[in-house]
């Protein structure tokens, strides 16, 4: 190396007169789409996911015995759970970001929060729909059996109609369930948060 | 921000922070998202800038704050954002400079840890030890040690080059 760092330093920026500063109003443009890409694909792989947990019911009412009927009636109850998720990736997708980022990101945001209140009552409401008609069936089905031998575990005994525990439990277990993955996937929300305070504070200046 | 801030605060010293943040980002998108990063923090620290040190060792710490702890959350959301992702070896936007010797210096920065790149980047822009030292929280002998082993790393690196 024939050039010092400390001349090459002072020599490269003697030739580098120009030093152009890049413009400042991308700013907000460049981290609206990268949250909101990431929210995109986050809903992406959530309504793929819908499949498998509407599929889950059916082999869980396989498994307890039921009738395939059943299997079949569960599906046909959880599937919109897909088309739910589907209807809302596209509604996100589909948000008109031509205007400008503020009212992009503003619309984003109330749509996530109608999103989320929506699947909140979702995951409430939609448990005793699907399992109601399931634990009846069930309870009929073994009426001269314990509650043991319902669930493959004869030593256990007690009342056929403890099986109806399953509504609560479940109900709490998906609201709980609900809670937590709110909790995980919150952080595009608070970006989105973020970034709009940011903007009107900016706006106000 | 306000535009008044920007013009006279901001603008006269761009180059501190342009110097800066090309040695922290590969892509021209990359530095012009740290760019306005700086000068947006550069806006919201204003007010706990006391008059102690001057305003461009001010800019200075900022810049090599804001760009260290984005190079480092970047590093950590790779698996978040595929459009981030970059392999450590710089690919792309390397020739931004006119001059070729400060190209291929910057590549050899662009090699060494967060915290080695702003010791360095501080000692070429000719800030004293004792004023290196302040600005990443060390001693001015450690300084001094520090940067003649990264000087003996970049002539090693735009040698093997």
């Amino acid at each position: 190396m024939k050039k010092s760092i400390e001349t090459i330093w002072k020599d490269g920026f003697l030739k580098s007169t120009d030093l152009s500063a890049p413009k400042l109003n991308d700013l907000y443009n460049q981290k609206s789409q990268h949250i909101t890409d990431h929210l995109i694909n986050r809903m992406r792989k959530e309504m793929w996911l819908m499949i498998p947990a509407s599929i889950l019911p059916a082999i869980i009412s396989i498994a307890v015995g039921n009738h395939f009927i059943w299997a079949i009636i569960s599906f046909l109850i959880t599937i919109p759970w897909f088309f739910i998720a589907k209807k809302h990736y596209q509604e996100v997708k589909n948000i008109d970001y031509s205007d400008n980022c503020y009212k992009y990101l503003k619309q984003v945001k109330t749509k996530l929060t109608r999103i989320t209140s929506f699947n909140q009552k979702l995951s409430v409401y939609s448990v005793p729909v699907i399992l109601l008609p399931m634990l009846i069936y069930t309870y009929f089905n073994n009426i001269d059996k314990t509650f043991g031998e319902i669930v493959g575990n004869s030593e256990l005994g007690g009342s056929n109609l403890w099986i109806f525990l399953f509504l609560p439990i479940m109900t709490l277990f998906s609201y709980l369930l609900f809670k937590f993955f709110l909790r995980v996937g919150s952080s595009v929300g608070n970006k989105i948060s973020r970034l709009l305070i940011d903007m009107e504070e900016l706006r106000a200046v | 921000m306000s535009n008044d801030f920007y013009i006279l605060s901001i603008l006269p010293h761009r180059a501190i922070i342009i110097k800066i943040c090309r040695a922290y980002t590969n892509t021209q998108e990359d530095f012009e998202d740290y760019y306005q990063e700086v000068c947006l923090q550069i806006w919201r620290s204003k007010d706990s800038f006391k008059q102690q040190s001057e305003w461009t060792t001010w800019i200075y710490r900022i810049s090599l704050y804001v760009c260290m702890s984005l190079l480092k959350k970047k590093k950590n959301n790779r698996q978040h954002f595929a459009s981030d992702y970059l392999p450590p070896v710089v690919i792309e936007d390397s020739k931004v400079f006119i001059d070729e010797d400060l190209n291929m210096l910057y590549d050899a920065i662009k090699q060494l840890s967060e915290v080695d790149r702003a010791v360095i980047l501080l000692y070429l822009e000719e800030k004293p030890y004792q004023e290196i030292a302040e600005i990443i929280g060390t001693s001015p002998n450690n300084i001094g040690v520090r940067v003649k082993r990264i000087k003996d790393r970049l002539k090693k690196l735009i040698t093997n080059k």
